[in-house]
């Protein structure tokens, strides 16, 4: 003998199914308004003992945020801050743009030949490693204190993370994969557009992620040592007249730089290559 | 040599032949290939059975020409192999898809490289997303479908560059058993319609029965070809019902036999 079990109308499903989706869109909502309120509170927080903190010291060893949002009114008014910025964002431009447009057709040759490979490893691995901050001297000894040092500073900085990461991209694709392209009779150019430049697409996104981190240290770096201009100038010129709020300002907008800028390469890392935060999946 | 039911005839065949004489092969001072001897008919489905790790892969990268041999020499249709046929295409037993291309841009790959037109590369991948149903999916990259789904791109993407040859190496070893099964019964009805010569590389006996017209059965590394077994089960063919006929026990017992007596006892029963 069978037992029936009754069934549900269609109706009765969709209503039911319905009903679920606005109790789950419900719970998500709760919850990111839960996340903005507890960040709100914190920032109010933090920008309440710092307003605090900061009224009560020395103006010459601290600054109230209100005093730096006042600066930075200033700044943006008189035009300082604009011209700085777009000095900065030039030589920054430069210096990663040339980082990236070299770094890496040079990491695939390095990669492909073994030749080369064996005759440049060791100077970039070195160079790698090496704390380059050592060598602004030299670099400004060679090329002065104008755009051009300071873009070859920056780009000294940001070229080694590309280089060697794009290198070890095109140096880990999948044997199997080449081998598809094999069988497929790929020549050796189809290889490379179809397989390896593919598969070093999120070790060059990492690497550009690390480069850009890299090039605003550099960035700030060049400007400490080199010639009046740029947000790094303005941090030090501040510093050695002791106008420490307005010492805040160029610091908080090179902060917000470096946040918008690491967010974008994360956000091109996972646009550019989908597949790869799936890796435990294939 | 492959035998056809009569009730089957071949009128013509897209397959071409493949031999072997006297091949061996060696990694370093491993002997993995030693005289293998064997000649296939076009449009044979020939299966390749022997213990994990016996060299049977190798065996089929050699006839694939994705590995050269030391001695002997392959001959597909007659011409010597010394680099990765036209005539073959493989499938892969790790799928070997792109994961950065869509399953129909993995389809197309092969068409691509070769150099076809966008709108007949368009209308054969399109046929063959339909062959093995995956017609639905074009857009879908391979981490987004099952195992089972990427492996029938693996085969529509070989099948779509025409191949008189088709390699495959254990295709279906890292699918689910109910999805195998599904599989299995798929590349039969595709095989019965085209008979394309076909080498299945696989350490399943039941598979090679379901699928062969002919088992060669390989022995322990040095791997060489010990027994040739006819299956002269008719076909159309389906795994249940192939799995029922008394002639299915038969050929399992004596391909057991012959594993055996190669010392592969452990290695078949995985």
């Amino acid at each position: 003998m069978t037992t029936t079990i009754p069934t549900l109308h269609a109706a009765d499903t969709e209503r039911k199914r319905l009903a679920h989706r606005r109790r789950l869109r419900g719970a998500k909502r709760r919850r990111r308004v839960a996340m903005w309120a507890v960040r709100l509170a914190s920032l109010a927080i933090v920008l309440g003992v710092w307003q605090w903190y900061g009224s009560s010291v020395n103006p010459i060893l601290f600054a109230p945020p209100t005093k730096i949002a006042h600066e930075f009114g200033v700044l943006i008014s008189d035009g300082a801050l604009g011209k700085a910025l777009v000095q900065s964002l030039t030589v920054f431009g430069i210096g990663l743009g040339a980082a990236i447009v070299l770094g890496i057709p040079l990491a695939l040759v390095w990669a492909r030949y073994q030749i080369v490979d064996w005759a440049i490893q060791g100077y970039v691995n070195a160079l790698y490693a090496t704390p380059l901050v050592a060598l602004v001297p030299l670099l400004i000894l060679w090329f002065g204190f104008g755009v051009e040092a300071k873009s070859i500073i920056i780009f000294s900085f940001a070229v080694f993370p590309i280089l060697i990461n794009t290198y070890q991209g095109a140096r880990s694709v999948d044997p199997g994969l080449v081998e598809v392209a094999g069988s497929f009779r790929c020549s050796e150019l189809q290889t490379w557009r179809h397989v390896i430049l593919p598969s070093s697409v999120p070790f060059i996104a990492a690497g550009l992620n690390i480069g850009v981190g890299r090039a605003l240290v550099g960035m700030i770096i060049a400007e400490f040592y080199t010639s009046a201009s740029g947000l790094g100038y303005m941090v030090l010129l501040a510093s050695n007249t002791f106008q420490t709020a307005k010492m805040f300002v160029p610091i908080l907008v090179v902060m917000a730089l470096g946040v918008c800028l690491l967010g974008a390469t994360r956000t091109l890392k996972r646009k550019v290559s989908p597949w790869s935060e799936q890796e435990g999946r294939l | 040599m492959a035998t056809m039911p009569a009730e089957h005839p071949i009128e013509e065949t897209a397959g071409a032949s493949v031999e072997c004489h006297r091949v061996e092969k060696w990694f370093g001072e491993l002997n993995v290939l030693a005289d293998v001897e064997f000649s296939i008919e076009p449009g044979a489905f020939v299966s390749v059975l022997g213990p994990s790790g016996c060299g049977k892969t190798t065996l089929m990268r050699a006839i694939g020409g994705l590995v050269p041999i030391d001695e002997g020499e392959i001959l597909i249709n007659g011409g010597r192999v010394s680099g990765p046929p036209k005539e073959a295409a493989i499938v892969f037993q790790q799928f070997g898809l792109m994961p950065w291309k869509t399953i129909y841009d993995n389809v197309a790959f092969g068409l691509r490289v070769a150099g076809l037109g966008k709108k007949e590369t368009e209308a054969r991948v399109r046929h063959f997303l339909d062959l093995v149903h995956l017609t639905g999916f074009e857009g879908s990259f391979p981490y987004q479908v099952s195992g089972g789904m990427q492996q029938r791109a693996g085969l529509a993407r070989a099948l779509a560059v025409e191949p008189q040859l088709l390699l495959m190496d254990e295709p279906f070893a890292s699918v689910d058993a109910m999805t195998r099964e599904v599989l299995h019964d798929e590349l039969l009805g595709i095989w019965e319609r085209d008979r394309r010569t076909v080498v299945f590389i696989t350490h399943s006996i039941d598979e090679a029965i379901v699928l062969s017209d002919e088992i060669f059965v390989m022995s322990r590394s040095p791997a060489t070809v010990v027994a040739r077994i006819p299956v002269e089960i008719p076909r159309p063919r389906r795994e249940r019902t192939v799995r029922g006929l008394p002639q299915f026990t038969e050929l399992r017992e004596r391909c057991w036999d012959l594993l055996e007596h190669g010392g592969a006892e452990e290695a078949a029963r995985s």
